[in-house]
């Protein structure tokens, strides 16, 4: 596995919020992780990448131990985490909020900044004309292709995106998953939460959920779509 | 009425030590988060530190001031050490009432070692030139081009290189940035020794411009503050643009009320420029 989560154990405070999940991430794969809201689906990408402290069990990235890694070293592995609000930096512009997300990277002998640039242009091509503006003038649509762009930069072996579709109007929606679909198709694997639950289950190769804090079932995405318990309790009826 | 030239010269100059000591203030808000009282002190130390190697020991004034303004960004450094860095989790306010208490040590050590009176440095007085009705002093002019260049490396600090671009993203988004890799206790060190050298120049060019006292710094800190707040606090170039509305406006008002009042006059500035644009000069709607 390339990442595995065992019996992790988190929270805020006194309160504890995960109790003892569970989770992996196979090479190439795109995991998504739904669930109602409150979950826990966030603290767990939280407590992954670093931001929120592990309490209880173990963390492992590509056979190393990331557990009590704090954010900033967390990315050296290759891990890049795009949070659900607040994942842009609003007042500085597009291309340095791509300087950013290349932070960890520049000095190495394998980084090319403008090629990697470019590189995600060609992704995401919105942003080429948009270049000076400061992030926080964009729309929402814009502000999450720059989420990922940034997070792109580094050419991560893991992308953990949290929620990449809120708060997009349905045509936006359609562009973000074919994004998605198209960087995991290129070979980078994908662990994701949302709540569009039915589409990123159709996307996803495998599918949890995570309900109180716990891990509830867990399939392909085929199969649960197909599971009468997942649709009632979790996809809602449609 | 005409507007005598004299008094837009006095506030360019007064401009200038106000942006220059709002644009340190400032950025030590921008990543810590908090409101540093004792940064006037801060002020009246690096002035202190000049003042004693070049009238105290005779060095020439220009090494006095360099090394004031090094003294004073080890002086932050160390400060946050000893005290600061035991309260980084600890809220606002909290912070804000450790640094009266930092204030009050630095403000009574000072007077401790050189007494309550005002000093000056050593410079040669000569005869004020004139130019076009307006008398002028070297140190005057020198206070301002100073300033012009301290305002243009830090703007060029804060656009053009990686950790100038880091400590605007940390001042945004503290955990955003370390998710992409950045160390911030280190940018924090960063700050607090851009913070202190530039509270040390802001002090050394206020003892320039009048006299070196104890509270020199403190009562320098009422239309420091509203150059910042006004400026939106956090945000380095709103903190210049402030500095030079409130610097040339309480010079200027002095034909109207009397100049005991200047600093009437820049919290006046900051309750109306508050109210017109609560976000600060440059505030959301204008980023
Ligand atoms: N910073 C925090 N401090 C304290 N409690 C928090 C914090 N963040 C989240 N919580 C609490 O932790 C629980 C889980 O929150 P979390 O954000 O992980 O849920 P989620 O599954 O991502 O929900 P959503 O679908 O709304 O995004 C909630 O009860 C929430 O109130
Ligand atoms: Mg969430």
């Amino acid at each position: 596995m390339l990442l595995e989560a065992r019996d992790v154990v988190s929270g805020y405070g006194d309160a504890t919020i995960l109790n003892g999940v569970d989770l992996s991430v196979a090479d190439d794969e795109m995991v998504c992780i739904i669930g109602p809201n409150g979950a826990g689906k966030s603290t767990l990408l939280k407590t992954i990448v670093g931001i929120v402290d592990t309490w209880e069990g173990q963390i492992e990235f590509a056979d190393e131990d990331i557990t009590e890694l704090p954010p900033e070293r967390v990315v050296d592995h290759g891990i890049c985490y795009v949070p659900q609000d607040d994942n842009v930096f609003a007042d500085l512009t597009i291309r340095e909020n791509l300087r950013m997300g290349a932070w960890a990277a520049e000095g190495d002998d394998w980084f090319d900044f403008d090629e990697r640039v470019e590189a995600v242009y060609e992704q995401f091509p919105v942003l080429r004309e948009r270049l000076g503006q400061t992030a926080g003038s964009l729309s929402g649509g814009q502000q999450q292709m720059v989420a990922m762009a940034t997070a792109l930069m580094l050419d991560p072996d893991l992308l953990i995106l949290d929620e990449p579709s809120a708060g997009l109007a349905p045509k936006l929606i359609d562009d973000v998953f074919e994004r998605i679909a198209e960087i995991n198709d290129a070979g980078t694997p994908i662990l994701m939460v949302e709540q569009n639950a039915r589409r990123a289950l159709r996307e996803s190769d495998r599918g949890v959920v995570l309900d109180m804090g716990e891990n509830h079932i867990e399939g392909t995405g085929g199969d649960l779509l197909d599971s009468d318990e997942v649709a009632e309790l979790y996809l809602g009826a449609t | 009425m005409v507007l005598d030239p004299q008094f837009i010269w006095n506030g360019i100059v007064v401009g200038s030590i106000i942006s220059v000591s709002a644009l340190g203030l400032t950025l030590i808000f921008g990543i810590l988060n908090f409101i540093n009282i004792a940064y006037g002190d801060y002020m009246a130390t690096g002035a202190y530190l000049a003042f004693a190697l070049n009238a105290q020991i005779g060095l020439p004034l220009g090494v006095a001031i360099v090394a004031g303004v090094a003294g004073m960004a080890a002086g932050a450094v160390l400060i946050d050490k000893l005290v600061f860095e035991h309260f980084r989790t600890s809220s606002p306010v909290t912070l804000l009432i450790v640094s009266i208490g930092v204030a009050f040590f630095i403000r009574n050590l000072i007077r401790a070692i050189w007494g309550p009176t005002g000093n000056f440095y050593d410079v040669p007085i000569e005869a004020n030139p004139n130019l076009f009705g307006v008398r002028y002093s070297v140190e005057q002019l020198s206070i301002i081009v100073a300033s012009l260049l301290l305002l243009t490396a830090v703007y060029v600090l804060l656009r053009r290189t990686r950790i100038g671009i880091a400590m605007r993203a940390a001042s945004d988004d503290r955990t955003l940035t370390r998710i992409r890799g950045v160390d911030t206790e280190r940018l924090v060190l960063y700050v607090w020794i851009a913070g202190g050298a530039i509270a040390g120049l802001g002090g050394i060019m206020l003892g320039l411009d009048a006299q070196i006292r104890p509270n020199m710094g403190f009562t320098a800190l009422i239309p420091i503050f509203a150059a910042t707040i006004l400026g939106g606090i956090g945000d380095p170039k709103g903190a210049v643009a402030g500095g030079f509305a409130i610097g040339i406006l309480q010079e200027v008002s002095v034909v109207v009320v009397p100049s005991e009042y200047k600093f009437a006059v820049a919290l006046a500035a900051l309750i109306v420029g508050l109210l017109l644009r609560p976000d600060g000069l440059f505030g959301e709607a204008t980023r």
